[in-house]
């Protein structure tokens, strides 16, 4: 199936990084996305490997809020975030990969979303699920899991892709 | 008038289980504004979280949205938060660009019984109100408030980020929110953290710089005399409104700019009551901003 290998950066466009560090100006969490690119070159590069491993085993990966700034900020049009997401998969073969992930997918495959019901808080401090605010409110209730097997199937397919 | 305008809504997980309000003031909102919202009951969640872990499920998600989206011939597609956005606008450009990815995407998606007939054209509610309604027709509704109200517009990392995929506004220096906001008779101004991140996509991996982001982006906004801040993402009203008392308590601070979505403060302007627009449901300090919105 071709769904399989859709992120692919070139390493021509990595090759591009000049190490202006305005990815570093930009970040509001503080990481050096600059390093992510030296990560992902080591591919190729083995004398990067350590930066690599380092990045990898690194929790910094994860603190990445995907604001995109980076890739706005980039003179020479890196695409950082697939190679921060590139490299978030790597370290999730190592199981590094946070949990919080897992249970979403494992929603969806129960109920085709993400979240289930949820407690909604009024300003006069009523407490209400989600589906009696949304029945308070006029709103449809939240779609029934119906006729998901199949769909469960192919999400279970694709995860083990990766 | 021009002939109303069709549009399957798709509200997005957050928005339907937790900040409800953005779909309730939506629906209401596009009543008074000749747009036929079609809300489908067949969708699933598109997949932005884990994109970066698995991105053939997400891609498989966001087609199958697409799918069951269009299934009413609609004229677009109004996606309600900016991750679900982010992720359609994406896929639609990559599926235009890529001829044999979308043929790939619509075999699979066959073997469901699914047909991606055409690729719809995604719509950003602010893309919705600036140019399908059209500032003009917002100029015209009933205005009850005080236009000294200056009103801060926060447009959320993935309406316009990255440039490389298209969306409605300039990613660098955005003005459709602004032209929304002045056209409903209040005041709009630039500002440093305009375009800053309100964290929420760290809840799950890093909260505690989520929160950090959040209070960035609220304190440094209330700096500067806003008395009212203006979203339409469901996961940003979340950080900025909802949180923003645990987020400034949490830096030794306390809540102090109201937050509104863009569609309640519409609402408001349209006549509608606190209660059709789930105002109870907003936590920040919006009773101080409201006598002016609202002349009671």
């Amino acid at each position: 199936m071709v769904l399989e290998k859709l992120v692919e950066v070139s390493l021509e466009t990595l090759r591009a990084c000049y190490t202006c560090f305005k990815c570093i100006g930009v970040c509001p969490a503080g990481l050096r996305p600059n390093l992510f690119v030296k990560a992902y070159l080591s591919t190729v590069f083995r004398e990067l490997r350590d930066v690599y491993e380092e990045i990898v085993t690194n929790s910094s990966l994860w603190s990445c809020a995907k604001c995109l700034k980076c890739v706005e900020v980039c003179p020479q049009k890196v695409p950082l975030n697939d190679v921060i997401e590139y490299l978030q998969r790597e370290a999730a073969k190592r199981g590094l990969a946070p949990r919080a992930y897992q249970d979403m997918v494992e929603n969806i495959m129960g109920t085709f979303l993400a979240f289930g019901s949820q407690t909604i808080v009024s300003r006069d401090g009523d407490f209400y699920t989600t589906g009696e605010a949304r029945e308070l409110l006029g709103l449809t209730p939240l779609p029934e899991p119906n006729k998901i097997e199949k769909f469960r199937e192919r999400l279970k397919g694709l995860r083990s892709i990766g | 008038m021009a002939r109303m305008v069709k549009l399957a809504v798709f509200t997005g997980c957050f928005a339907l289980s937790k900040q409800i309000a953005v779909e309730l003031s939506t629906l209401r909102v596009l009543q008074h504004l000749n747009v036929e919202p079609i809300v489908p009951r067949s969708v699933n969640c598109c997949g932005f979280a884990f994109r970066g872990l698995y991105p053939s499920m997400s891609l498989y998600l966001t087609g199958r949205l697409l799918a069951s989206l269009t299934a009413s011939d609609p004229d677009g597609i109004l996606t309600l938060c900016n991750g679900c956005y982010l992720m359609l606008r994406e896929a639609v450009h990559r599926l235009r660009e890529d001829r044999r990815l979308l043929e790939s995407v619509r075999s699979y998606l066959r073997d469901e019984g699914l047909e991606l007939r055409g690729i719809p054209r995604i719509v950003h509610p602010v893309e919705l109100l600036h140019d399908i309604v059209g500032t003009e027709v917002l100029k015209g509704i009933k205005r009850t408030g005080d236009n000294n109200v200056l009103v801060a517009t926060h447009y959320g990392c993935h309406a316009l980020r990255p440039s490389t995929v298209p969306s409605f506004d300039n990613s660098v220096n955005p003005s459709k929110m602004e032209r929304i906001v002045e056209a409903l008779g209040f005041r709009a101004r630039d500002y440093p953290e305009r375009l800053d991140c309100c964290g929420a996509v760290l809840l799950a991996t890093n909260p505690s710089l989520a929160m950090k982001l959040a209070y960035s982006k609220i304190s440094g906004t209330a700096r500067w005399g806003f008395h009212l801040l203006v979203t339409t993402c469901p996961y940003c009203f979340e950080m900025l409104d909802a949180r923003q008392e645990a987020v400034m308590q949490t830096f030794g601070d306390e809540p102090r700019l109201p937050v509104m979505l863009l569609t309640q403060l519409i609402g408001l302007q349209l006549g509608l009551s606190e209660g059709d627009v789930a105002l109870n449901l907003n936590l920040s300090p919006v009773d101080k901003v409201l006598p002016q919105i609202v002349r009671r």
